[in-house]
């Protein structure tokens, strides 16, 4: 990121902020997305994280930072949205699919909706390590210092997490069931 | 799938998939409310407990309590406890000088027992006992200095390596760098954090920027806050902390702040009491600071904990506790 373009936003430069923000919210919100696995609460925290980032931006003091700096006031607004999800989800019931034949590889539906329904079974302290480390590539000590907390947490969270998403695909040998909201 | 790396090809495939485009309403709604959100240069949260969900006021509360808690509590004499001292007696610090912080061991769910790495802020909600280690001065964490950096504001990328240490009992919670408890609120809220000292306010009930300028050292600090006209603090005194010299006194806030400007565009933000920026902000009327201004290496450092006269004994004696373990590490 331009830290001359931070260099302005902090000092309350609006226009500087708005290139800022659009350089950023495709990326932001790709991440939101991926963790929350909702458009409408994504956007919801995505919004939020861009103003925090505004109200915020004079306390970052090193602007090569900006990048993992705003990844953490994302994962924060994911937080607060993944909070508010949980008064609303739908509930689900499992029923037996029309077609029990299950393709091989990400090309399957029953794989995409085995992999839904495992990561949204992860809370989002396991969803944000997975987003970040696999879907951003960024290395575990760098997830660590988006998180705020020590890399050995941060594999810890990312073993019980992925042991998660194999066992939700791994279900796929099981006699399919088809999940539908109530 | 029958390997890890199957597993990990197709989550990344998976993951690969989906929106990724921000649509432009919701740029445009973010770019219309920027001018009724001010910037925010403080340290300490402005936001009230309040306004906020449980989880995140037990979280700010409990980090700022503790915060101020563990630097108070060490630094307080054993007798009189945090917020014994009045306009009378100051309380002297108890902690004795340290040797370097052992290896920080967390608790499991917080941290890895083997991790040696300091946090730069507290994993958000109820914290489990056990000893952290904070490096809350980083350049990805809060800042401590305005941005441009005031005058006198001496803090450098070298200032990043200071640590604390300290052993937080149970039923304490955590937001950022701060530690809270009982939702830092009036009558009985507590809480602790770690700053930088900086420029005064010379009214600190007006939402206005800083305006009293101060030195980089501890006695620059101290001075000028003792000095203020508005601000009512107990006499500094000399005091040793975790093996680094420095000045302690009391910051009381008034009974009413009512009057207190709110923070511009964010009425909902209530009365807002700050002495000084980036710092601390009452988080209610008759809440008191317990200060300890400290020389780290050349580097100054306030280690900040409140309470209020409901604050109970328990809860003190939690703080001493708190401050009694920290260890600061340059």
């Amino acid at each position: 990121m331009d830290a001359e373009l931070i260099g302005r936003a902090q000092n309350g430069d609006e226009e500087a902020f708005a290139s800022l923000a659009v350089a950023a919210g495709d990326r932001l919100h790709a991440v939101a997305h991926r963790i929350l696995r909702d458009t409408d609460l994504a956007e919801d925290a995505t919004q939020q994280a861009l103003l925090t980032i505004w109200r915020d931006l004079p306390q970052l003091r090193d602007p090569t930072r900006f990048d993992a700096w705003s990844y953490r006031l994302l994962v924060r607004a994911c937080y607060a949205e993944g909070r508010r999800t949980r008064r609303w989800a739908p509930n689900v019931t499992l029923l037996p699919a029309d077609d029990p034949e299950v393709a091989e590889g990400l090309s399957s539906v029953v794989d995409r909706d085995q992999l839904e329904r495992g990561f949204r079974r992860l809370s989002i302290d396991h969803r944000a390590v997975v987003v970040l480390h696999h879907y951003l590539d960024l290395p575990l000590d760098e997830v660590a210092e988006v998180l705020g907390v020590p890399v050995g947490t941060v594999r810890s969270r990312l073993h019980h997490a992925m042991r998660g998403l194999r066992a939700a695909l791994e279900a796929d040998a099981r006699p399919a069931t088809r999940e539908v909201a109530q | 799938m029958s390997t890890d790396r199957d597993v990990t090809r197709i989550v990344r495939s998976w993951l690969e998939e989906g929106r990724t485009a921000l649509p432009d309403r919701v740029l445009d709604t973010v770019l219309d409310q920027l001018p009724t959100i001010p910037q925010r240069r403080a340290w300490w949260p402005v936001r009230r407990l309040n306004e906020m969900n449980n989880a995140l006021k037990f979280a700010i509360a409990a980090a700022a309590l503790l915060v101020v808690a563990v630097v108070g509590i060490s630094l307080l004499p054993r007798q009189g406890g945090i917020g014994s001292s009045g306009s009378g007696e100051t309380p002297r610090p108890s902690a004795s000088p340290s040797a370097a912080p052992s290896q920080a061991v967390a608790p499991s769910s917080i941290a890895s027992p083997s991790a040696s790495k300091a946090l730069t802020e507290f994993p958000e909600g109820p914290l489990q006992a056990g000893t952290y280690v904070l490096a809350p001065f980083t350049a990805a964490g809060e800042g401590m200095c305005h941005t441009p950096p005031q005058s006198g504001c001496t803090e450098t990328t070298a200032d990043d390596t200071i640590r604390f240490t300290m052993t937080v009992p149970d039923g304490w919670d955590a937001l950022g760098p701060w530690l809270l408890r009982e939702d830092n609120q009036p009558p009985s809220g507590a809480g602790l954090s770690f700053n930088r000292g900086a420029w005064l306010l010379s009214n600190p009930c007006k939402y206005i920027a800083t305006d009293v300028p101060v030195g980089p050292t501890v006695a620059d600090f101290v001075d000028a806050v003792a000095q203020h006209p508005l601000l009512d603090t107990t006499t500094p005194i000399d005091i040793t902390l975790a093996g680094y010299s420095g000045k302690y006194f009391d910051l009381q806030v008034p009974a009413d702040i009512s009057k207190c400007e709110p923070e511009p565009g964010n009425p909902s933000s209530g009365a807002i009491y700050r002495p000084w920026e980036p710092g601390i902000y009452a988080q209610g009327p008759g809440q008191r600071w317990h200060l300890w201004v400290l020389d780290v290496d050349g580097v100054r450092v306030v280690v900040q904990s409140m309470d209020y006269a409901g604050t109970s004994a328990t809860r003190r004696a939690e703080l001493q506790a708190i401050v009694d373990s920290l260890k600061i590490e340059g």
